[in-house]
């Protein structure tokens, strides 16, 4: 089920989609996310749903600024690619809410508003970010993911790394534990400044979004490659 | 409360099978024997309350869900006013599973809002206690630092101390004061340090040295001394800053948590880093009164062993001060960054009495031809 005519394309790696908007229909994104789009459409930049949501997406590390594309003039068709490699899945929202991973919101149709998250200490101990995107409402989101996306339906408890974390259902209750000896701190520097080891508890049903690979892990593959002087 | 002013439609969720994508959006209802949810297409639920088993959760933690016993069927709803419906039309069927779910909700709110309250302050002393104790290792990991990084910080400080100013080169001030450093040099705490010297043509009365050893000797500190000692007194207590790597640790005081703890790690390219960024010698050469008391201990241990007389620093210190008002604004310099004379010439005298006998020789070093080509 959906609101917008849509279809993605180029999946699972660099994975694009294309909506074809009807007369009268719109569609928000994430600002630099629009790749083409047919003339007659019409593209407006701004804030969104008010202060509190718009700083609340802000600290969910997503942007303030929503660009919006309306199919004012007849129907027309926008193309949007997130900023990442990877995969884009759409999920309709039936009067629920959707949890997002920070950087995961990729576009939303008319009847969904993206707000933050405050996660408090379960934010601060995971190491992935304080806020996390809420999708509420009846509509279509469209969400990214660095890598592959699998779906988990959880029918009881499932343990999964914060790190592949994309999205999940309003319905799951969830926990932030450690979990010894999945990644054990090797150097001082990543005990002070790393989250790792940390998985989120998924209890409940519903379903969760996950991705096939991390950002921060390839971040750490690519760091002694960087063209840096080196201090004797 | 009378029971018309009871919300008794609500919007919820279903969980079922018989639903395409097994979850979709419903209108539940609080009926005279059981649930009703409904939904959008039509489609009718019900859940009898004498086989409801409830559950709190979602990702709110405010969620109820009602199952049936086989949890074939479960229907959730996240509305304030849902739980009192549910009890009012359900009663004593499942007031008890009620008042158990939510005396433990109410209980597990209480206990964090307790830890709440006492841990965000213990969290926060917690982190300034952190902030600081970061701080605190980083100075002392400076201590195990390669002196190479002391000369590149050195280096990168003299830049902006030597900006503008005008050297002398006369060898006449440079051999003799080359000739103080090269004796006392042998008893450089810190091994590794070369002790290079640079004369500014500037009034001041004053002399620093760099990390790394770099000494920069300002031509009122020579017109100052009477004696070659006197400069060999000064020289020695500006050489122990660089020993003791005082600069350095000055650097991290200044740079802050971060580079300290890369310090900890053994990283001390944001120190340099950072000083370069700074591009100034003020960030290096302010020390604290610990350290300029550490400097003239550590000052008057090297004149010692170098036997050159230490007690020559507390008199050129006790001229300094009787200095006429008027030529005041010529020492202020030295002055106004060594506070506290009385105590430090005490502190000397007091440090001199416990050494070891010692036979002082003077310094063999041309004065009187200093002396003559500064007035030349």
């Amino acid at each position: 089920m959906s609101m917008l005519e849509h279809q993605i394309s180029q999946q699972p790696d660099y994975a694009i989609v294309s909506v074809r908007l009807q007369a009268g229909q719109k569609v928000h994104s994430e600002p630099s996310a629009m790749a083409s789009m047919t003339p007659n459409l019409t593209l407006k930049a701004g804030l969104k749903s008010g202060l509190g949501k718009t700083l609340g997406r802000a600290f969910a590390g997503e942007s303030m600024i929503t660009s919006t594309y309306s199919a004012d003039r007849g129907p027309g068709e926008v193309t949007l690619a997130p900023a990442i490699p990877g995969d884009v899945r759409h999920h309709f929202l039936d009067n629920s809410s959707l949890y997002l991973q920070r950087g995961a919101f990729l576009a939303h149709s008319d009847g969904v508003e993206i707000s933050g998250k405050w996660q408090g200490a379960k934010g601060f101990f995971s190491g992935e970010g304080l806020v996390l995107v809420k999708a509420q409402g009846t509509g279509d989101v469209f969400f990214n993911s660095y890598g592959a996306i699998l779906e988990f339906d959880v029918r009881d408890t499932l343990l999964i790394d914060t790190g592949f974390v994309v999205a999940f259902e309003d319905t799951l209750q969830y926990r932030i534990q450690v979990l010894k000896g999945s990644r054990p701190a090797k150097t001082l520097k990543n005990f002070f400044f790393g989250g790792e080891g940390f998985v989120c508890r998924f209890s409940g049903q519903g379903r969760v979004w996950i991705q096939t690979r991390q950002v921060t892990p390839l971040l750490q593959w690519i760091f002694p490659f960087r063209p840096a002087k080196k201090s004797d | 409360m009378s029971v018309w002013d009871i919300q008794t439609e609500f919007a919820a969720g279903v969980f079922s099978d018989q639903v395409t994508g097994g979850r979709c959006s419903a209108t539940v209802q609080c009926e005279a024997s059981g649930l009703v949810a409904q939904t959008a297409n039509g489609q009718r639920f019900f859940l009898h309350y004498d086989q409801l088993q409830l559950e709190l959760g979602g990702a709110s933690g405010r969620m109820l869900f009602c199952r049936n016993s086989d949890r074939s069927l479960t229907i959730f709803c996240e509305e304030r006013g849902f739980p009192a419906a549910l009890e009012l039309h359900a009663g004593v069927m499942l007031s008890e599973q009620l008042a158990g779910l939510f005396s433990t909700a109410r209980r597990g709110r209480r206990v964090r809002s307790l830890l709440l309250l006492v841990g965000t302050p213990l969290l926060l002393l917690g982190l300034v206690g952190l902030y600081f104790a970061i701080l605190q290792m980083g100075r002392a990991a400076v201590m195990t630092l390669p002196v190479s990084v002391d000369q590149k910080i050195g280096d990168v400080a003299a830049v902006s101390l030597q900006q503008g100013s005008v050297q002398l080169t006369d060898p006449r001030i440079l051999k003799p004061c080359q000739q103080i450093v090269d004796r006392l040099s042998p008893y450089a705490a810190l091994p590794g340090l070369e002790f290079q010297i640079s004369i500014v043509d500037s009034p001041d009365v004053n002399a620093v040295c760099l990390p790394g050893g770099r000494i920069v000797i300002f031509r009122g500190l020579l017109e100052a001394a009477q004696t070659a000692e006197e400069v060999a007194g000064v020289l020695s207590h500006e050489m122990a800053h660089a020993t003791l790597r005082h600069g350095l640790q000055s650097a991290v005081r200044s740079t802050g948590v971060i580079v300290a703890a890369e310090l900890l790690i053994g990283d001390a390219g944001g120190l340099v880093a950072v000083i370069a960024e700074l591009g100034q010698h003020a960030a290096i050469t302010k020390y604290s009164r610990e350290q300029e008391t550490e400097s003239d201990a550590e000052g008057v241990r090297m004149l010692h062993a170098a036997a050159v007389d230490p007690l020559a620093l507390a008199s050129f210190f006790e001229r300094l001060k009787e200095q006429p008002q008027q030529q005041l604004p010529r020492v202020i310099n030295w002055l106004s960054t060594h506070p506290q004379h009385d105590v430090r010439i005490a502190a000397i005298r007091a440090q001199v009495a416990t050494l070891a006998a010692q036979q002082y020789r003077g310094l063999e070093v041309d004065w009187d031809g200093l002396k003559q080509s500064l007035q030349e």
